[in-house]
């Protein structure tokens, strides 16, 4: 397809690779539908394995600014989203490892309830939703709790529905190696909601 | 097949139920594990652990309503743009360059003879040091092309034989020295 031909009514439904290939050619407007379509996607990645709201916010305004200075060297021998998750995969873990005071522990979620403040700041939960809700932050906190390499897996496959090859991509782990942290991840994340009441299984 | 669903029975592998809930069997490895799922109760309570929570992981983590700052996407669109650095192609750097020597050309043309007032100190130091390097650039010229001469004379003589014009080389060389020392210190006298 030629990327000239992408009309601005097309925009919202080009393939992402068109998208790309037109951004390479200098349509501003094409690379901002990449930010409009992934940003909600990606910011919802990196919130969970980072923690904070406004990191998250400067996380993945880096990733984009590092997509679209890479833009020439996207191949599309991968899915775009792929792509994406693999730079933003890389943003949050350097994240971390510069402020590792950030990892939170168990007993500091139930201590001081952080991370329920920021979950419930970011959208105000109706009355009737709220038991529903607090199981939700509970789990989100739970998540939280496990090690970045075991949360990451948890989102990209629960959060984001990535396969196993794609997350073997993006976190650059052999296959077999993302089938097994995989489980022992879930393992650890069950150990924790039993603990807390939330599942019996 | 007794015999396969009993070998099929004599392990368990919990990370298996795991694959097989995530639709990551191959359909070989689903019904080898389904025809193991039929013997083993170990591994259907364990399937029946992991649904219940596959679903609260689904249920819960599936959802992107985080809010976003309002002109989050512009904002980030114009930065990217700002800072871009790979994107541009080397034929745009060189438009930029030959746009902005026009307008440069452009804007003197438009000054005129005010150019001359207004940069003529400056445009006579350059004219100065143009001179200099023009006359050393001529200077270094001259003589390369004079020791080449020269060298293919000789090595012509020789049969280019290495040894015998290296020897030359490092002669001239130390000709060339002698004469401007002696030029040197006439000069001083």
């Amino acid at each position: 397809m030629s990327t000239l031909a992408l009309g601005i009514d097309k925009l919202e439904i080009a393939p992402d690779v068109d998208l790309v290939a037109s951004a390479i050619d200098g349509r501003e407007d094409s690379f901002e539908e990449l930010v409009r379509r992934y940003q909600r996607p990606i910011i919802s990645y990196v919130f969970r394995i980072v923690g904070e709201y406004e990191a998250s916010l400067d996380v993945t305004q880096e990733v984009f600014i590092k997509v679209y200075n890479s833009l020439n060297r996207y191949s599309r021998d991968y899915k775009f989203s792929t792509w994406l998750y693999r730079i933003a995969h890389n943003a949050a873990i350097d994240h971390l490892r510069r402020n590792p005071s950030n990892q939170q522990s168990i007993e500091t979620e139930n201590s001081d309830g952080t991370s329920q403040m920021q979950i419930e700041s970011t959208r105000p939960t109706p009355e009737q939703d709220q038991e529903r809700s607090e199981c939700r932050t509970e789990i989100e906190a739970v998540v939280k709790c496990l090690p970045p390499a075991y949360r990451d897996l948890i989102v990209l496959r629960h959060s984001r529905d990535l396969s196993y090859e794609e997350i073997a991509a993006v976190t650059g782990l052999p296959l077999g190696t993302v089938k097994n942290r995989l489980f022992r991840a879930r393992e650890m994340m069950r150990g924790l909601l039993v603990e807390r009441g939330i599942t019996g299984a | 097949m007794i015999q396969e669903h009993s070998n099929s029975a004599s392990y368990c592998r919990t990370a298996d139920v795991a694959a097989y809930l995530d639709a990551e069997m191959s359909p070989s490895e689903e019904i080898e594990f389904e025809l193991h799922l039929a013997q083993c109760k170990n591994c259907v309570a364990e399937l029946n652990r992991q649904k219940e929570l596959l679903y609260i992981l689904d249920s819960t983590l599936h959802s992107d309503d985080i809010e976003l700052p309002e002109n989050f996407t512009k904002v980030v669109v114009t930065n990217a743009e700002s800072g871009v650095k790979g994107l541009r192609r080397r034929s745009e750097w060189l438009n930029a360059v030959f746009v902005c020597c026009a307008l440069l050309f452009f804007g003197l043309f438009a000054l005129g003879a005010d150019a001359s007032r207004s940069f003529g100190y400056p445009l006579r130091i350059f004219d100065r040091i143009a001179a200099v390097v023009s006359f050393f650039g001529h200077l270094t010229y001259d003589i390369a092309v004079g020791v080449v001469v020269v060298l293919r004379t000789v090595t012509s003589e020789t049969a280019s034989n290495t040894a015998v014009s290296l020897v030359l080389v490092v002669s001239l060389v130390l000709a060339i020295a002698l004469i401007a020392r002696q030029v040197y210190r006439h000069g001083h006298m």
